[in-house]
């Protein structure tokens, strides 16, 4: 210790003491600060605009024509009607004559006092009897008094409106008559003019709803642990918003718990509340209540309609949150998984996204579509690659075979993409990364590229499991590493969990996983909602399961994973028709862009399926009976260079050798006699024995 | 025939009237003190309450008072009820 204290030297210290708890690493924190009390908070205080918004320079105009239309759709609704409201007002000032005729007569006679008088009679008091009688009387006599008054008043009126006879005079006195006794003689609940305008009405969020309904969801108690409001009720939206603080020690997890709960206490639909964390304190959170259901309200058709060119590198237009605020994907450097129960909108939702990419000429697509649905169809149109089913097409050969050449192609070219990058100078690729001037530049051959998987986990459940272990491998490089090489991932299932079996099952679960976007339409169960959403979404209050059921909300999802508050989503609605109309314009950007590769271009992409021993029997000059593997790999190259360019003997001998019968295969080495030398080859005899064997075997 | 007519449209029209008056006269002079309420002698100087009308002068006619049973009775039969 003594030693510790002669050091002042931080440097030499630390390097004589060699862990750090000897020796203090910070600065003693300075004692003349004043302190700072954690709950002094400043708020600044609301200023009103001085002219309100409605009436600035640029505004006055709108508010001007807005206030006009209103009015004169107003008069014009009533001008209409006004022969009816004459009617109306014709009979309702007869019954409202009569009415006040009555009430005059029961005021003249004291009839409020009736039932004190009855009262006495029954119970036969004589005494009070006769001086309710006699107050009566009195006031009979000056209440009398007061409607001759009014009677002579109005037999003088009418006497002077007939000596003035002038129309004017009768209309002035009359119509405001008229309307008076017709408001008395209407029905309370039948006002005389219609209503042409509707304004929508909700009901006020006040307080003590938002306390009652907190209360009564068990989140606190009045006495002894009351909830309070981190703020005043405000306006956000179609909706209202409060921060709500919930008593110490209950957590924005319990208030998730009793969302249920605390939407019946205030009186709304479950899906019209939404609570949002607050990120400085989990006892508080934003309580935001919508005015009505947001969800079950459209969002419209996509505005990719516009058929204008759209930027990968720029987010896609998705949809609209529950607030009525657009949302949007980001689907550079991203993948995103899709998913939900048949008929939700899952397709809409994932080709909404592929024809924001489709109307960006720049973007290589390949669509797998596992159920070969006809809704994919169309982007044959645009796409690079276009696989259909699992079964083989007439017009492009087998299926499964195609996907797995494409899948090929795509990570021989991330492969390729990420030495090339590597390569590039940093003053083109400064982040070793692809960048846009890079992807648009066909002169590298490196675009953007899309891969659409539709309903991918068909493709984990084909008769062979070799097959589908190639796929899953291949799939999980894909997910794994396609994302940052600018291969975007769009994958959409109906069938997110308990795919496949043994090491396949395990690679579609590792591929599922690997998507950063997951985008979960209405699920059946919440164990589906969170393997699309991941398990940590379930305990942050996203349930997809939870999502409101019915035509009204078909196209609604959570989005998960790419902001901090994951919103629901009513995604764009683009149809069939829409989705030919934007691919059609797609095209034709792609045409003259110069960009149309692959399928859409017409190229076959039909996969031969080479037959190695038929092709190694063209390369057997006649007359030999054996030739060398190093003979055959020279001759394969030069006569079917497109196959066998720069394939070597050990390739040609490891494909041959194990199509060979097991006898000759055991000949050591398959040494054979090639003119006077003994070399390591194929001898005609079991070449053809092969080929006859397995045309005997296997009927290929 | 007609008399017979007539003299029930008499009835109806009277017992209207007394029904009426049940209602909005319900008192009627006592028949003892003929609504004075009191006997004196002659010169004034003396007198005596009615012993029919304890003073007040009135009497509840007949009608009224049939009334007012059925009603009382109507009343506890409700409460009984209840």
């Amino acid at each position: 210790v003594t030693d510790v204290q002669q050091h002042h030297d931080p440097l030499e210290a630390a390097l004589k003491f060699d862990t750090h708890f000897e020796w203090p690493l910070d600065d003693e924190p300075e004692p003349t600060r004043a302190p700072v009390y954690v709950d002094v908070t400043v708020r600044d205080d609301e200023r009103r605009p001085i002219i309100p918004a409605a009436y600035r320079r640029g505004n006055v105009r709108t508010t001007v024509r807005r206030g006009v239309g209103r009015n004169s759709h107003r008069a014009g609704y009533h001008v209409v009607r006004a022969p009816l409201y004459a009617t109306k007002v014709a009979w309702y000032s007869t019954v409202g004559s009569v009415r006040i005729l009555g009430k005059s007569i029961r005021w003249w006679w004291v009839l409020e006092q009736h039932q004190l008088r009855q009262e006495a009679a029954t119970s036969n008091d004589p005494q009070t009897w006769m001086k309710l009688h006699a107050e009566a009387r009195d006031t009979r006599r000056w209440r009398g008094i007061v409607l001759l008054g009014a009677g002579v008043g109005i037999v003088l009126l009418t006497a002077a409106l007939w000596w003035l006879d002038r129309w004017w005079a009768w209309a002035a006195v009359g119509i405001p008559t008229a309307v008076l006794l017709a408001h008395h003689g209407r029905p309370i609940d039948k006002p005389i003019l219609g209503t042409a305008v509707v304004v929508p009405r909700f009901r006020m969020l006040t307080s003590d709803i938002v306390l009652r309904a907190y209360y009564a969801a068990k989140l606190g108690d009045p006495d002894k642990a009351p909830v309070d409001f981190g703020g005043t009720m405000a306006r956000d939206g179609e909706g209202s918003q409060v921060v709500v603080n919930l008593p110490y020690g209950k957590s924005f997890g319990d208030a998730i718990k009793a969302k249920a709960a605390i939407a019946s206490g205030l009186d709304v639909a479950e899906s019209q509340v939404f609570l949002t964390r607050d990120p400085a304190s989990t006892r508080s959170h934003v309580l935001w209540v919508a005015d009505r259901d947001p969800l079950a309200i459209p969002a419209g058709r996509t505005p990719l309609l516009r058929l204008r060119p759209t930027d990968i590198w720029a987010p896609a237009p998705f949809g609209l949150d529950q607030r009525g605020r657009p949302v949007s994907v980001e689907l550079m450097w991203n993948s995103l998984l899709v998913g939900a129960q048949p008929r939700k909108g899952k397709t809409f939702a994932a080709r909404l996204l592929a024809l924001y990419a489709a109307l960006d000429p720049y973007v290589r697509i390949t669509i797998i579509d596992g159920k070969k649905s006809p809704d994919w169809t169309k982007f044959g149109l645009v796409a690079d690659r276009y696989i259909r089913g699992t079964t083989p097409m007439f017009d492009s050969g087998d299926q499964i075979d195609l996907l797995i050449d494409t899948l090929e192609e795509i990570k021989q070219d991330i492969g390729r993409r990420n030495d090339r990058l590597t390569q590039l100078p940093p003053s083109i690729c400064p982040e070793g990364k692809l960048t846009r001037e890079i992807a648009r530049n066909p002169s590298y051959g490196m675009p953007v590229r899309l891969v659409v998987l539709e309903e991918f986990q068909v493709y984990y459940e084909l008769p062979e499991q070799d097959t589908n272990k190639q796929i899953a491998n291949l799939l999980t490089y894909l997910a794994s590493v396609g994302p940052s090489a600018g291969v975007i991932i769009l994958s959409s299932t109906q069938k997110p969990s308990g795919v496949g079996s043994g090491d396949v099952a395990r690679l579609f679960t590792r591929y599922r996983d690997n998507h950063q976007i997951r985008f979960a339409l209405r699920c059946g169960n919440r164990v589906v909602s969170e393997a699309v959403l991941g398990g940590e979404a379930y305990n942050e209050g996203f349930d997809a399961s939870g999502l409101p059921l019915g035509e009204a909300y078909r196209g609604v999802g959570i989005l998960y994973g790419d902001r901090d508050e994951p919103p629901t989503v009513r995604t764009h609605l683009a149809d069939g028709v829409d989705a030919e109309r934007i691919l059609v314009a797609a095209r034709s950007m792609r045409e003259r862009a110069g960009t149309l590769t692959g399928m859409a271009a017409g190229e076959s992409a039909e996969v031969t399926r080479r037959d190695p021993l038929a092709d190694v029997r063209t390369v057997f000059y006649a007359g030999e009976a054996a030739v060398s593997w190093k003979q055959i790999a020279e001759r394969l190259a030069d006569s079917l260079p497109e196959a066998y360019a720069g394939t070597t003997q050990e390739a040609v001998s490891a494909t041959v050798r194990p199509l060979l019968d097991e006898e000759s295969r055991s000949r050591k080495g398959l040494n054979v006699a090639v003119g006077d030398q003994r070399l390591k080859g194929l001898s005609r005899t079991d070449l053809e024995e092969a080929i006859a064997r397995r045309q005997i075997g296997d009927g290929r | 025939v007609n008399w017979v007519v007539w003299a029930s449209l008499f009835l109806l029209v009277v017992a209207l009237r007394y029904a009426a008056s049940c209602v909005w006269r319900p008192f009627a002079n006592c028949v003892k003190c003929e609504g004075k309420g009191r006997f004196a002698r002659a010169d004034g100087k003396v007198w005596r309450k009615c012993p029919r009308c304890k003073g007040g002068g009135a009497r509840l006619r007949v009608g009224r008072k049939m009334w007012n049973y059925m009603h009382h009775q109507r009343k506890a039969a409700k409460r009984a009820r209840r």
